[in-house]
């Protein structure tokens, strides 16, 4: 029988790192005009989105899965 | 004889001493409210302040943001020399303009008559116009004179706007064409959908407050800053 199982500590981890870098990412990108620098924008964007996505992709094919008992 | 010389020498230092006084001082011009713009200089650069959002309450201790403008105005003012006029609306002559009064003094009625006559938005002021017409104020129907560049300073920070002055004085100084620009131009599609992306991740992001109250503490985060 196989059981869904996560690796609760392993995932606190990364989400925690993560989502510190998204944040301070998210937080450049919310307080300057776009129109100071719209290319730094655009990345810090793209940064934010591609690294909640990446945490989410590792979370469900390394951090988690079903395993047998 | 030596004591012809000491006076003599004396009154030329403090000859020359005021001669240096006298040119190194360039100071803006302030037009207050009886008063009209002095004509023959080469180039009119006007303060604008019609966003009603740049004075502060009544409540407000001091109004750093209008005060940190004038200071830039001033700087500005100084670094353009005496042939270029940065003019500045007050509604009547003062010694100290960097007080809490400033925003009492300014006259903004005379900017709103110049905003409305040359169909600046007040929302995106304050406005800076620059030209090498008299802004005469008998004739402001006729619209913005040729020859203008308007910059908006509503979206600008600090700092940006400390960078745009320190530029047109230089273009000013320099007698190099002061380009009308742009920051109202439409910019590209892409940079008009980061800003949209950023207006509503601000007003989502900021729609959130956490509050404690356990008795004698009591703290509130916002998320955003609160005016």
């Amino acid at each position: 029988m196989s059981i869904r199982k996560w690796h609760p500590g392993k995932l606190i981890i990364i989400w925690t790192w993560g989502g510190l870098i998204a944040a301070f990412a998210l937080n450049d990108f919310l307080s300057r005009p776009v129109r100071s620098s719209p290319l730094t924008h655009l990345f810090e964007l793209a940064f934010v989105v591609l690294s909640l996505l990446a945490l989410s992709g590792v979370t469900w094919y390394w951090l988690g899965g079903r395993e047998a008992n | 004889m030596k004591e012809f010389f000491l006076s003599a020498s004396l009154m030329l230092t403090t000859i020359l001493f005021i001669g240096q006084v006298e040119t190194a001082a360039y100071t803006p011009v302030k037009v207050s409210q009886t008063k009209q713009i002095t004509k023959g200089y080469k180039t009119y650069s006007l303060f604008l302040i019609c966003n009603p959002q740049w004075f502060p309450s009544k409540w407000a201790k001091k109004d750093t943001q209008l005060i940190d403008l004038y200071e830039q105005f001033d700087s500005f003012g100084s670094a353009i020399g005496d042939e270029n006029a940065a003019v500045w609306f007050w509604k009547k002559d003062s010694d100290s303009h960097l007080s809490a009064s400033l925003a009492r003094n300014v006259d903004v009625q005379r900017s709103v008559r110049f905003c409305r006559a040359w169909n600046l938005k007040p929302s995106a002021g304050p406005h800076l116009v620059v030209t090498s017409t008299y802004p005469d104020e008998s004739k402001l129907s006729s619209g913005l004179p040729k020859d203008s560049a308007v910059f908006e300073f509503g979206k600008m920070s600090s700092k940006e706007i400390s960078d745009l002055l320190a530029k047109l004085a230089d273009d000013l100084l320099e007698e190099r064409h002061v380009a009308p620009v742009a920051t109202e131009a439409r910019s590209a599609w892409w940079v008009r959908l980061l800003e949209a992306t950023q207006g509503e991740l601000s007003s989502f992001v900021c729609a959130w407050s956490f509050k404690i109250d356990a008795g004698e503490v009591k703290a509130e985060v916002h998320s955003c800053p609160t005016h």
